[in-house]
């Protein structure tokens, strides 16, 4: 029966509702290639990337054997790490390391790019120059920087000495290693940075600064008026993810240096890997694994907190 | 009907075929055992020792009809290797392991107990008891030695010449070793008198020769209880000593951060006249490097100082041992190929026939070992004729007054966490000493007791 509301309302309110499966079947029709083509992506992250990770919330807890049934004991890996007499050591080496990277890696690539970028000339040859170490290697990276490194035979050396400097011992000395170990990793990863910032700059108005240079503006002033305030959302994301990404330093001590001399360079990363790889402690290795995520977790809030302000400065 | 009755008999009979030929299978399956067997990675120094395993799997094939063997490249180099490869079910059936690896691999139920099967081993009263003891873990026994050595100095005999340094005596003492080394260095052409290794655990392994030398320990049983003792007046001089080679006498490396393979390669490119050895690496210097076996003379560690010093070395070697994860047939096929020509007659055939096998490749049989068999083993002579008759390529090391003094100077390795001894509390000190001239020694060390102590030993059961 019709009643006088359904009446007064016109045909639409009878329109019949429509089945879920037919709602379903709309939806694939829109949206069903693109999830096709998202499934590969998807199940390759799923498989390789968040099921270790969820995978690894378990292994904390557990006493686990490759191979054998695991044994669920707790917090028992928690305390053993925690109690452990290198984690502090591990941890200020990973902390200095970081705070190295990101004075050294940070600073470098903004004013390389910013230099770049005023050039008049030579522009394509310069970006292509600082992003060839990026495309070497890692065997060949590690092999030319211990010899660059080599206290009586090393290129760096030779350099000091020539300008009449005394030679550094670079890797063999616990006040040097890390120090070392972050110039290289710089050298290696600026380039990438550079044209991140570079490629930023591409997109600042020409005519801000033709604009500036009419009322007089030198080039400083260029720089801090104009061009810092404009790249200052890519910094701060470039800044935290070069944060979340040198708190995981392993590749460089294990390679360069084993973690010494006198564990002068182990850091966290390399704690678990050690924990995992060498000693067959899987349980501590996910403890330590957590310990560390919950504190990258932390940083990634901030880089969210971040990415909004940078939402805002767009708008 | 009769159609029906025809279609009925038809499909009772295919029925009646395929629940036959199900039966089959696991039958046939059951016959086949795939055996997954060691073989050394595809490398320069390895080849002729892979062509030399490759003929005994034809052999062994050949002897076992049932059993299939399955090639695995694998060296027990590395820990993370096998652990991965335990945790995807993929690891050899049968391997070899160092001594060190006992607590390890049996703590964790790795491996198998194999009592049962020496106690019908026909050659198991051919090995020295002793040799067990590596690898005997809560009275059972879990592995077989099958090589050892005693770890003991290699050096280059033509720098020895060249400057005037006497061949190494059987009772040499550090002052000698002292003296070699620094007649021995180079610095204008970068040549070390001593490479030590010192990196990662390499680091503790080379320390814990210099403590045995001066006549100290690392962990002792007393009182129902394991005690760590490295931070001892001995262990101290040790360590005092490793530093000085830096510091004072300079015949150390410019670059001291070297591990094992390293400490061959510097050895084999002549760069260095003296360094420590187990087994293996002079085969990396040799096969690896090109170095003239003859240029490479072989001594017995020297005597620390004082009245506690002796002549003494790290004695280790390898196991076979039997992976507890595979099936129960498996197992047992892995006992057959452990024990297939194992010292006797086709095994010496065996070791005769390589020799082609290392001529044809341009390399040599380099390792050092002993076989942990008691003298009058039938196996013994044996091969020691084969190694005359063949010293072109199977190559022999040291006088017979070498061999025979070596064993006594032998010193097990740590018992308890010795991997994590070496890595996590001797490597440091190594590298501290040898990084900061103002290290201090006994302050090292004492700490590093008191951790170890603190974070093992006070947790064994």
């Amino acid at each position: 029966m019709i009643s006088v509301k359904d009446q007064q309302l016109g045909p639409m309110s009878l329109q019949p509702v429509q089945p879920f499966g037919s709602i379903l079947r709309k939806k694939l029709s829109h949206y069903g290639m693109g999830l096709l083509f998202l499934l590969p992506a998807f199940a390759f992250y799923a498989i390789f990337q968040w099921a270790p990770i969820i995978y690894n919330f378990f292994l904390a807890f557990q006493n686990f054997i490759p191979g054998l049934p695991a044994e669920w004991v707790g917090l028992a890996n928690f305390r053993r790490v925690l109690g452990d007499s290198l984690l502090p050591v591990a941890v200020k080496n990973t902390l200095t390391f970081t705070g190295l990277a990101l004075l050294i890696g940070f600073i470098v690539p903004l004013v390389t790019g910013i230099t770049i970028t005023e050039l008049r000339k030579g522009r394509s040859f310069f970006r292509l120059a600082i992003y060839m170490p990026n495309i070497i290697p890692a065997i060949a990276l590690y092999v030319m920087w211990l010899y660059l490194f080599n206290p009586a035979v090393g290129l760096l050396n030779q350099i000091l000495n020539f300008f009449g400097l005394p030679g550094s011992e670079w890797l063999l000395s616990p006040k040097t290693a890390l120090v070392s170990l972050v110039m290289m990793s710089t050298w290696a990863n600026f380039g990438t940075t550079a044209v991140l910032y570079m490629a930023s700059l591409s997109a600042i108005s020409e005519e801000l600064y033709e604009a500036a240079e009419i009322d007089g503006a030198g080039v400083w002033k260029r720089i801090r008026h104009i061009t810092l305030p404009a790249l200052r959302p890519t910094i701060l994301i470039l800044l935290l993810m070069q944060l979340i990404f040198t708190m995981q330093v392993m590749q460089e001590p294990m390679v360069m240096t084993g973690g010494g001399p006198n564990n002068a360079t182990m850091t966290v990363m390399y704690m678990i890997y050690n924990y995992a790889f060498v000693y067959a402690e899987f349980g501590k290795a996910g403890a330590l694994g957590i310990l560390l995520f919950v504190f990258l977790l932390l940083l990634s809030l901030v880089y969210v907190k971040g990415s909004h302000l940078v939402e805002k400065e767009v708008r | 009907m009769e159609v029906f009755g025809k279609t009925r008999r038809f499909v009772m009979a295919v029925s009646l075929i395929v629940v036959l030929m199900a039966s089959l299978v696991p039958v046939m399956a059951a016959k086949q055992v795939t055996l997954k067997v060691v073989i050394g990675p595809d490398t320069e120094d390895n080849r002729a020792q892979n062509q030399v395993t490759l003929e005994r799997i034809k052999r062994f094939e050949a002897a076992n009809p049932g059993i299939v063997c399955k090639p695995v490249p694998f060296t027990y180099t590395t820990r993370q290797d096998f652990f991965i490869k335990q945790a995807s079910r993929t690891a050899p059936d049968m391997l070899d392991v160092w001594a060190t690896e006992c607590e390890l691999l049996a703590g964790r139920k790795w491996i198998i107990p194999l009592d049962e099967y020496i106690k019908t081993w026909e050659k198991a009263d051919w090995i020295n008891p002793s040799a067990y003891d590596p690898f005997r873990y809560n009275g059972k026994i879990y592995g077989i030695p099958f090589s050892g050595y005693v770890k003991h100095i290699i050096f280059n005999k033509q720098m020895f010449r060249e400057n005037g340094v006497p061949e190494p005596t059987l009772d040499w003492t550090w002052d000698d070793f002292l003296n070699a080394a620094v007649k021995c260095t180079d610095r204008e052409k970068g040549i070390a008198g001593f490479a030590p290794m010192t990196r990662g655990g390499e680091g503790g392994w080379t320390l814990t020769d210099l403590i045995y030398q001066a006549g100290g320990e690392c962990e002792v049983y007393e009182n129902g209880k394991w005690k760590a003792v490295f931070d001892s007046p001995e262990a101290v001089t040790a360590l005092q000593f490793l530093k000085d080679l830096k510091w004072k006498y300079d015949v150390l490396p410019a670059d001291w951060n070297a591990g094992w393979t390293d400490v061959y390669n510097i050895f084999g490119s002549e760069k260095a006249a003296m360094v420590y050895d187990a087994d293996w690496g002079r085969n990396v210097a040799i096969n690896g490097q090109g170095m003239d076996p003859k240029d490479i003379g072989v001594a017995i560690m020297p005597k620390g100082p004082g009245p506690k010093g002796r002549q003494m070395g790290v004695q280790g070697g390898n196991f076979y041992v039997i992976n507890a994860l595979s099936s129960p047939e498996v197992q047992a096929a892995a006992w057959k190929w452990l024990t297939f020509e194992l010292w006797d007659e086709a095994d010496i055939q065996a070791l005769a026939n390589s020799a082609a096998d290392y001529r044809a490749q341009k390399q040599y049989r380099a390792q050092f070992e002993y076989i942990p068999l008691k003298p009058d083993s039938p196996y013994v002579e044996g091969r020691a004729k084969v190694f005359r008759d063949n010293a072109d390529v199977l190559l022999s090391w040291g006088s017979d007054e070498f061999l025979l003094k070596l064993p006594q100077t032998a010193h097990i390795e740590p018992p308890i966490e010795a991997q994590v001894l070496y890595a996590q509390f001797l490597a440091p000190a190594v590298q501290a000493v040898l990084s900061d001239q103002k290290a201090d020694p006994a302050r090292l060390l004492n700490d590093a007791n008191a951790r170890f102590q603190r974070e093992y030993l006070d947790n064994v059961e």
